[in-house]
């Protein structure tokens, strides 16, 4: 080679990896490798029952002929959650006029239990002799409106912070079938700039068919608006929501259903 | 050396360097702690909702002289509510893990280091006697069906410590989250009465007010049933 070129070569050579070494910065920046990116911390307690840790909606229904344990009158279709929205550790705030702050979302998903069984031909069925039971989660949201009540911050008017409670109103019919222990999913969403930043918390609804409390009070409410209906402990003797409810089905006639199984049987 | 040469020595001198810089903090990466992405896992545990843990009960026959309250029937399932989320989002794994670690009270022997050491802890892991079963509702939302598949025997009786284990692969990462959790493993359930419903294959699930009954721990409780069971704490071997 001639000797002029050998210094520009290596120059060239030299340019070049200093470009390359500025590029992995880009390609590792890439969505090919998992970030920890920013998020919004949601937190939510529940109020109906505190014991428990879950909030309640309760039907009503009329007590059913030889139900071995406590009852009492009334309903309540409201289930009441306790709510903060932080972001890098703050609450949020934003003008009551402006573009809107923290959207609230929620989902519900209604907790079955199902007995597995053999299908038809036998060749699909439970895994092991112990999954005849299992759970069987049903999508229940449309069921369920949540509205956050946010609070104002220091009581200034026309501005609200990330700070409140959740009320969550059960909208649907009011029918054994729905008698069970739910799921309820939180999500909080804002938008700083282009991006999206979320956050969930999971929460528990119990829906129970009528109150299984000591005792009961009504409040009637202003104006003749009807009245509320409140409890020392709906769920009483139960330490689960899931066998109250199971009981509780078990007396309005509601059966366990059947769900074939997915796992290929093998002689 | 030659003059011409001056400027080029120069230049290959500061793109050593400018290299050098650009390298430095990979190495530096490597070199320190750092905080990776992670899985957040919430579980909520619902056969005991006051302890806030799972129950499995085996159906053993009472003792006799049992001086606390106990029901028939057994439940070789615990179930818990389960919410994955990677950077706030709610997102489906690729794979759950459960691994289970029985809790154990032993009288330690020779080697005990204080007097107050009369019993100590020992955790032995009996993953292999649970299967754990996710059933995702919703993406990241779902139930974990934690199934007992081993003997129905009384040295079985414990506080179990249930330990979730989450992985999603995400690009080229692979990314992971934990959470704890209880289960407790009755002989015999301890409510005040049961109730017993007829599945439709004919089989039939056991459900109970309070399975713990009295007790406000599960510890204490599988050691009462445990003595009542002529399986009193063992001797450090």
């Amino acid at each position: 080679m001639n000797k002029k070129y050998l210094l520009p070569a290596i120059a060239t050579v030299l340019v070049l990896s200093l470009l390359l070494s500025s590029a992995q910065y880009a390609f590792a920046a890439n969505n090919s490798v998992a970030i920890i990116g920013p998020k919004l911390v949601v937190t939510t307690i529940p109020e109906d029952d505190q014991v428990r840790e879950k909030g309640i909606i309760v039907f009503g229904f009329s007590e059913p002929e030889g139900w071995p344990k406590p009852y009492q009158p009334g309903d309540d279709w409201i289930s009441q959650h306790k709510l903060l929205v932080t972001y890098n550790g703050l609450p949020l705030f934003w003008p009551v006029t402006g573009p809107a702050g923290v959207i609230i979302k929620c989902n519900v998903l209604e907790k079955d239990k199902t007995n597995v069984v053999f299908n038809k031909m036998g060749t699909l069925g439970p895994q092991f002799p112990e999954e005849n039971l299992k759970t069987h989660l049903v999508d229940v949201s449309d069921f369920f409106i949540c509205k956050p009540r946010w609070k104002s911050p220091l009581n200034i008017a026309g501005f609200l912070e990330s700070v409140g409670v959740l009320d969550v109103y059960y909208i649907g019919p009011p029918d054994p079938t729905f008698i069970a222990d739910n799921i309820l999913v939180v999500q909080a969403f804002i938008t700083v700039g282009r991006t999206l930043v979320t956050g969930a918390d999971i929460q528990d609804i119990c829906v129970l068919g009528w109150s299984m409390a000591s005792n009961h009070l009504t409040v009637t409410l202003p104006n003749g608006r009807g009245s509320y209906h409140t409890w020392d402990n709906p769920l009483g003797p139960f330490v689960s929501c899931e066998e109250a409810a199971l009981w509780q089905r078990e007396y309005l006639g509601v059966e366990i259903g059947t769900q074939e199984g997915t796992t290929p049987v093998y002689d | 050396m030659r003059k011409e040469y001056y400027l080029p020595a120069v230049a290959s001198l500061l793109i050593f360097g400018l290299l050098f810089s650009s390298i430095a903090p990979v190495g530096a990466a490597i070199a320190r702690p750092k905080a990776l992405p992670v899985l957040e896992i919430t579980t909520i545990a619902e056969d005991d909702e006051l302890r806030k843990t799972g129950v499995i009960v085996f159906g053993l026959p009472v003792p006799t002289g049992w001086p606390k309250p106990s029901e028939p029937g057994f439940d070789k399932l615990a179930q818990y509510k389960i919410l994955v989320t990677y950077n706030g989002v709610p997102v489906t794994p690729n794979l759950i893990v459960c691994q289970v670690f029985e809790k154990d009270k032993i009288a330690p022997g020779k080697l005990k280091q204080f007097y107050e050491e009369l019993v100590k802890t020992v955790v032995i892991d009996v993953s292999d006697n649970f299967f754990c079963k996710p059933r995702w509702g919703k993406p990241g939302v779902g139930v974990l069906d934690v199934y007992y598949l081993g003997p129905q025997h009384k040295e079985y009786i414990a506080d179990n410590v249930m330990v979730v284990y989450a992985s999603l692969k995400v690009g080229r990462s692979t990314i992971w989250g934990t959470e704890i959790q209880d289960i407790c493993t009755l002989g015999w359930s301890m409510a005040d009465n049961s109730n017993s419903i007829t599945k439709p294959d004919g089989s039939t699930h056991w459900t109970w007010d309070n399975p713990l009954g009295p007790f406000v721990s599960c510890e204490e409780a599988s050691i009462w049933q445990k003595v009542y069971m002529d399986f009193p704490i063992q001797g450090e071997p």
